[in-house]
């Protein structure tokens, strides 16, 4: 009677072994994992008009040439990050588009022109000249902070004197 | 007094025109980052991802999956190759004034993929379709991959090397299953297998002793 018992117990055991493994089946899923994290920035103001510009010459959003490193009274816009969570921050722009158009570049040129950005603190010659691909601008901008910017602009000669217009693009990322 | 009035409106005037145009807030996205571990051929990873429209007006947004600026490379991770893995739906949403709206975003691994054990980033990019002034936001969630890292299911091609390899040539065999999925040995069909196993032994081992006990 014991034996037939031992046996009946060793041959469940045996048969439970890849049931019991069978249930580990979900660590071969794929696993998602969120992280609840709310990303949002705002920039003020939108828009900055420069008016005329003349050849060969440098505007800047805020007017004069602001003091150098940039300072708050020489930065046009802030930019707030209305988040959760700290942020990178990149920036890209276009080129100008309205009659022959200006290129952007880094140098100026005939109808190619050079946009930089820089935030406060950045001394002039350390502002980021703006191409058409992003490039980091703001690192780790904690949540409800706000940075201060500027940007310059520096033309070549004209081919038209028709009204350009280009948009910069902010990109925020969680970091 | 004519004179102050018109002065008072022209000031009024100047006054809302010189006021910045600002962008408060205008939308926010949630969740900022999505982890995708263990994605294996055939597999693929469904999320969504919500949308929240500040603005006081309805809004439409652009939404698509695009190469990142930057990726996590202090944690291995690389640039995502392959953006046609991952589907938007839908790429354009429109929310209504300071309500949210969801995008479901799938990252499917196609079958024949040849991309074990990696690490990349691909973004998930968020714009509104029409915004006027010059400065534009784009906020993108940042998705991390990982996928699985596989057994080579099919036999390699024999190494020919060394001089005595000059102008001979090797093929490898067929596979017996070319087309063969990796067999777990815990897929689904095992359970039930071990199930119905466990309860035709446990049926044999009853009957026997139930025969014992009559003899």
């Amino acid at each position: 009677m014991k034996r037939l018992i031992i046996s009946v117990v060793l041959a469940l055991s045996l048969l439970i072994v890849p049931v019991s493994g069978a249930l580990a089946v979900s660590s071969q899923d794929v696993e998602v994992t969120a992280d609840p994290i709310y990303v949002s920035i705002s920039n003020t103001p939108t828009s900055e008009a420069l008016g005329l510009v003349a050849e060969n010459s440098t505007t800047w959003a805020i007017g004069p040439a602001p003091a150098d490193p940039l300072v708050d009274a020489g930065c046009t816009f802030t930019v707030t990050n209305d988040g959760e969570v700290a942020v990178n921050i990149n920036i890209q722009a276009t080129d100008f588009t309205g009659g022959l158009g200006w290129t952007l570049a880094s140098t100026v040129g005939e109808a190619t022109v050079v946009m930089k950005a820089g935030k406060l603190g950045d001394a002039h010659t350390a502002m980021i000249v703006l191409t058409t691909s992003s490039e980091a601008f703001i690192s780790s901008l904690a949540t409800t902070s706000s940075m201060k910017w500027e940007f310059n602009l520096q033309t070549g000669t004209f081919t038209d004197g028709v009204l350009k217009t280009n948009a910069i693009t902010l990109t925020a990322t969680a970091v | 007094m004519r004179l102050l009035k018109v002065l008072i409106a022209i000031g009024l005037v100047a006054g809302v025109l010189l006021i910045p145009a600002t962008a408060l807030a205008a939308f926010g996205i949630d969740p900022g980052k999505v982890y995708i571990d263990n994605l294996f051929p055939g597999a693929q990873a469904e999320f969504p991802i919500t949308i929240y429209n500040q603005n006081d007006y309805e809004t439409t947004f652009i939404v698509k999956a695009r190469e990142p600026d930057y990726t996590a490379e202090d944690k291995g991770y690389g640039v995502f190759p392959y953006l046609e893995w991952v589907t938007v739906t839908p790429g354009r949403v429109i929310i209504g004034a300071s309500d949210t709206g969801d995008v479901l975003i799938t990252v499917a691994m196609p079958e024949d993929a040849d991309y074990s054990g990696k690490k990349s980033e691909v973004w998930i990019s968020f714009m509104e379709e029409e915004t006027e002034g010059m400065i534009k936001i784009e906020l993108a969630s940042r998705i991390f991959i990982s996928t699985r890292v596989e057994e080579p299911t099919e036999p390699e091609a024999p190494a020919v090397e060394g001089e005595g390899a000059v102008g001979i040539t090797a093929e490898a065999g067929e596979p017996v299953s070319p087309e063969a999925e990796p067999v777990s040995p815990f897929s689904p069909w095992a359970t039930i297998g071990s199930v119905l196993g466990a309860l035709l032994g446990g049926g044999v081992v009853f009957f026997l002793f139930k025969r014992r006990r009559h003899v």
